[in-house]
């Protein structure tokens, strides 16, 4: 398994705390059966707390190494969680954002709470510079739970979606979870990553939620797992195209009602 | 290898499909005496008519006559030539508008005489870039390199963007899907083109049914016998 979301890199953002924690969070992972980590500390553009691409590689190589001396088996890749803004483009094209393990894939969050009008804007600059937008954790954010067809509009664009381990078991609370399943068997989950921010709350754990989406079907899950694998070795992910209306689940199906009527 | 399926005039050449898409090419050659037509954009009133299949069987056609032929995928809403073909659909009109990337790296040539521009990534405001002075520019300097250019667009009945292109093209041909597409969609569609001074060369009338067809028995005569 491969987690391609992870702020495993100590004092970067709001993640892992010391660099003690940050090995602790690599033994969590190789016991939960995962071999490689994209660090993905944030990046906030117009934040004078951002980390440099420099500081990022540096301290992938130190992490690396003590991995080795202590003969465990995982691999961290660099990486980065960029927060949307609208100059991302011209900010990879100046080198001073980092892609996921230097593929074409870029990840990016959103904010909780409502939707960028540039979003649309941003995606397809990015698309034009060669790149593939994997929007982090889409289930997190309120809008998008509202508006379910924006997702398969982006989806048909080309624009992957990365699902948190989390939101499958109810960490992020009951809403956040059916809407997940909701986007499982819509075919919109893409990948899945851990988020992991520390070694105790959010954990790199990836195993219970491949064998959560088991239950939908083995197929999914094993092609969801190939996916982060074709992000690390810079593969294309052919996603089909979504034709189907979300319907919003309501108890009370005004139409349905007419229809046994006229049928009556 | 190219997806043989859909285009009858590769792999099944004898058949009678093919024949209608090369009648449909001499027609097109002979259909104008006073104006030489270069640029031609395919629409059809409502989506699933068959516009990406007559427009790549059509530019086979003409490139089998000869002529030097560019087909463009200007279905900046559903895209689906890289599909017919198989080809990667990072770079292509799009990236070419936003003068992201040179012709060159965005041709791709997988039959003599036919190069091929998919549509690349899916932008935000599809009209705008077409209508674009960017859009007029590329397509000028295309004409001096090639006899022919084919233009895929989206239904003219669903969204603005083919009556935007028929504006500045030399010609229109309208799709009309035989059992699927009600008659007013159809002149609807039409008066739309004719709102732009687009020039409507014709109607291909698609999937008809064989039943219907009379005095085609000749076909089996001159047809190869299997």
């Amino acid at each position: 398994m491969h987690d391609i979301h992870n702020h495993i890199l100590a004092g970067l953002d709001d993640g892992c705390k010391s660099f003690g924690a940050s090995m602790e969070m690599v033994r969590i992972a190789e016991n939960d059966g995962i071999r490689t980590i994209i660090a993905t500390p944030h990046y906030i553009p117009g934040c004078h707390t951002n980390p440099s691409v420099q500081i990022i590689r540096t301290m992938v190589e130190e992490l690396n190494d003590s991995i080795k001396k202590q003969s465990l088996s995982v691999d961290v890749l660099s990486g980065m969680e960029v927060f949307i803004s609208p100059e991302l483009s011209e900010m990879y094209e100046s080198g001073a954002i980092l892609t996921l393990n230097d593929s074409r894939y870029i990840l990016i969050e959103l904010p909780i709470n409502n939707m960028p009008v540039y979003l649309d804007d941003v995606m397809f600059k990015l698309q034009v510079c060669g790149l593939v937008p994997v929007i982090a954790h889409p289930e997190r954010n309120y809008v998008l739970r509202r508006n379910p067809e924006k997702m398969i509009e982006m989806a048909n664009r080309g624009i992957l979606f990365q699902i948190n381990s989390g939101s499958l078991n109810g960490f992020f609370g009951e809403q956040v979870r059916s809407f997940t399943f909701d986007l499982l068997s819509l075919g919109l989950v893409h990948i899945i990553a851990s988020d992991a921010h520390s070694n105790h709350l959010r954990r790199p754990e990836l195993k219970q939620a491949y064998e959560i989406i088991q239950t939908n079907g083995r197929s999914i899950s094993e092609k969801i797992m190939e996916n982060s694998n074709k992000i690390i070795c810079n593969k294309e992910i052919i996603s089909e195209h979504i034709n189907i209306k979300y319907k919003k689940k309501t108890n009370f199906n005004l139409l349905y009602l007419l229809n046994t009527i006229m049928e009556k | 290898m190219i997806g043989q399926t859909m285009l009858e005039v590769l792999s099944n050449p004898k058949s009678q499909a093919a024949e209608s898409y090369r009648v449909l090419r001499t027609n097109l050659q002979f259909s104008s005496f006073d104006r030489e037509i270069k640029t031609i954009v395919i629409t059809s009133s409502i989506p699933g008519e068959g516009k990406t299949t007559t427009i790549t069987n059509l530019a086979i056609a003409f490139a089998q006559s000869g002529s030097k032929v560019l087909l463009i995928d200007t279905d900046l809403r559903k895209p689906k030539i890289h599909k017919m073909f198989n080809l990667e659909n990072h770079k292509g009109i799009t990236t070419l508008l936003s003068q992201h990337e040179t012709v060159q790296s965005c041709v791709y040539n997988e039959i003599d005489n036919l190069d091929i521009i998919c549509c690349g990534p899916i932008p935000p405001n599809p009209s705008e870039l077409l209508g674009s002075c960017a859009m007029k520019d590329l397509i000028e300097g295309f004409k001096a390199e090639y006899d022919v250019i084919l233009l895929d667009s989206a239904p003219v009945g669903t969204v603005t963007d083919a009556a935007v292109l028929g504006a500045i093209c030399d010609g229109v041909i309208l799709i009309a899907k035989s059992g699927a597409v009600d008659i007013y969609a159809v002149r609807r569609a039409k008066e739309m083109l004719k709102n732009v001074n687009a020039n409507i060369l014709g109607i291909v009338l698609n999937s008809m049914d064989k039943k219907n067809q009379n005095g085609y028995y000749y076909y089996q005569y001159y047809g190869e016998k299997s």
